[in-house]
């Protein structure tokens, strides 16, 4: 079974990306579970979201904090202790919205069991570029997970692209659907650590 | 992939839209709610399903829960398939209502997405609130995943709607854990829900009879009228397990009537459990049984009516009987072991039965928990012959009373 965390601040969508990717991976014929933290939330504080993907029905109920990889959506977030709760698992991944070998210095700030890869991609930029900014804030939580699924290999991006279509509405939806291949494309390995 | 019927659309979506998609299915007439806190986005899809008009029914937004269940009650004596949900302290101050509901022999359809009571205000999910109901007369059930409740809910209204029942019947699901997450579920053909679960059918219609409901009446015909309510409990366990298997097999999935076992065959120990925390209690059962303990769950489905034969089976076959609840009635023991207890009131049996109390407020309980709790007992009871009846599980410890 695969887990993943989205780190992200209140508002950003860390939890329609979980979702998203959960839908997408469903139509692959994966069962999938995603939930934001269990507990209030408010705009702008870190917040996490789960994702779980597995071949076989998932048992498992609730919040996890080690996890396959994580995902953060904003690198300001590496300034506040909540980061702290997350481990990722030996093998790992972490992926960061950030700028082109800004990676490894961050992610060394993550708690590891042991040897993770790096990946950075800068979401943020994509998102300014596609016109994706609603009151001010780049909508970073579709392409981000462009540049996951390139990472893990799965699901596709066709069924990546049909999960946003279902999910969202309105002239925002071709944006993203361009964001996410996009990022897709620009995902940057950064490196072991 | 998606199953055989072609028909069946599989969407990833939370229990409370899963709640919400078998409410539609089943083509409710009537939904009122209190739209405040506590309730919870099932009634938020109900109403985007209306305005679309997906779904063809009237929604009445009341100011409290107390409300929200007494137009309910008039929509449905008046002969409308009706609907509400409910969660926590809204559930409470609906109390008076559950109980005048089901007195009146009334069917509709309550889903609760459980959490605790407070003080301490928490929103975090337990079956306080729903266990607090067990007592008013109506079918009770409960799931464990969102596939699940969407099957519970439109089965709720074919066995509330039976002639031989003719109670309303609560749905629970765990608010987050369940309610906030997100899953596939497969829909089936609208069509062939409502082919399921049939007409409207009630005892009687305040539109089409001439009655007088709520009367006064005499303590004997008080008496009979709640002894054959506890027939009609007692009648609905051969519905819900016939209802179980009729819709396996039009719609590809049977639980197991009034409880779902997992590996109970050969089981030396016997869990119980309900709600979502049963899967996290069955891969507990797998990492047991690698290290060679026969041990097995036995998920408990419906609280009301209690399975006490299906139980009482399991219990006279297993040495050890472990009774997890997720709420306690304080001063005694945790619901479900009481009434776990009382199948086996008159049996002589060398075994033992243990109750843990655990999870309370929203405490996350893991698999791993489980195993620590399991073995724990499983190695005393073992080597000691004794087991302590009541256990807290708190801070990662058991420990007692």
């Amino acid at each position: 079974m695969l887990e993943l965390i989205f780190h992200g601040r209140g508002g950003q969508g860390a939890v329609t990306s979980s979702e998203v990717l959960a839908s997408a991976a469903s139509k692959e014929g994966y069962q999938s579970q995603a939930f934001s933290f269990f507990g209030a939330e408010r705009r702008g504080a870190p917040v996490f979201a789960f994702l779980r993907i597995d071949e076989k029905k998932i048992l498992k109920h609730g919040m996890f904090f080690k996890a396959d990889g994580l995902i953060v959506l904003d690198k300001g977030l590496f300034n506040f202790p909540d980061i702290g709760k997350v481990t990722v698992k030996k093998g790992g991944i972490i992926l960061i919205n950030t700028e082109k070998g800004n990676g490894k210095t961050l992610a060394t700030k993550v708690k590891r069991e042991g040897t993770t890869k790096v990946f950075s991609v800068n979401a943020t930029k994509i998102a300014i570029d596609h016109d994706l900014v609603l009151a001010g804030w780049p909508l970073v939580n579709m392409p981000i997970l462009g540049a996951l699924i390139k990472i893990m290999g799965k699901p596709s991006l066709s069924s990546l692209q049909e999960a946003v279509k279902e999910k969202l509405t309105g002239k925002m939806v071709e944006s993203n659907l361009e964001a996410v291949v996009r990022a897709f494309n620009e995902v940057y390995y950064e490196g072991e650590i | 992939m998606i199953g055989q019927n072609k028909q069946i659309e599989r969407k990833v979506m939370t229990g409370n839209h899963a709640v919400a998609y078998a409410a539609k299915l089943s083509r409710v007439q009537v939904v009122s709610a209190y739209p405040i806190t506590p309730q919870t986005s099932i009634v938020e899809k109900l109403s985007e399903f209306i305005e679309s008009g997906e779904l063809k029914a009237n929604i009445i937004k009341v100011e409290s829960e107390h409300s929200a269940l007494a137009a309910v009650y008039g929509a449905a004596i008046a002969g409308a398939r009706a609907f509400t949900a409910t969660s926590s302290h809204g559930l409470l101050y609906m109390h008076e209502w559950i109980h005048w509901f089901s007195r009146a022999r009334i069917p509709a359809v309550m889903a609760v997405v459980s959490r605790t009571i407070g003080p301490p205000w928490n929103i975090w999910p337990d079956h306080s609130d729903f266990m607090d109901q067990r007592d008013t007369g109506w079918i009770m059930s409960f799931g464990m995943d969102n596939q699940e409740v969407l099957d519970l809910v439109i089965q709720a209204f074919r066995i509330s709607e039976d002639p031989s029942v003719f109670l309303p019947v609560m749905v629970g699901l765990e608010g987050f854990i369940l309610g906030g997450t997100a899953m596939p579920v497969d829909l089936p053909p609208e069509e062939e829900v409502i082919t399921f679960i049939g007409e409207r059918k009630q005892p009687y219609s305040v539109v089409e009879d001439r009655i007088s409901i709520g009367n006064l009446t005499s303590p004997e015909d008080t008496e009979e009228i709640f002894m054959e309510m506890q027939k009609a409990m007692e009648r609905s366990k051969e519905l819900i397990r016939k209802i179980d298997a009729e819709y396996g097999k039009i719609f590809g999935r049977s639980y197991g009537g009034l409880i779902n076992c997992y590996k109970c065959e050969d089981s030396k120990y016997i869990i119980f459990t309900m709600g979502a925390w049963s899967g996290d209690a069955m891969e507990a059962i797998e990492a047991l049984r690698e290290e060679g303990i026969k041990v097995g769950l036995a998920r408990i489905r419906y609280v009301r009516p209690f399975p006490r034969e299906e139980i009482r089976e399991l219990i006279m076959n297993a040495k050890l009987g472990i009774v997890f609840d997720r709420s306690i009635s304080f001063g005694s023991y945790g619901p479900l072991f009481e009434d776990v207890a009382a199948s086996i009131a008159n049996d002589k049996r060398e075994g033992k039965l243990v109750n843990i109390v655990a999870g309370l407020g929203g405490v996350n309980v893991t698999s791993e928990d489980f195993v620590k709790i399991i073995e724990k007992n499983i190695n005393k009871f073992e080597s000691e012959g004794e087991v302590e009846l009541l256990q807290w599980y708190h801070g990662g410890e058991v420990m007692g009373y």
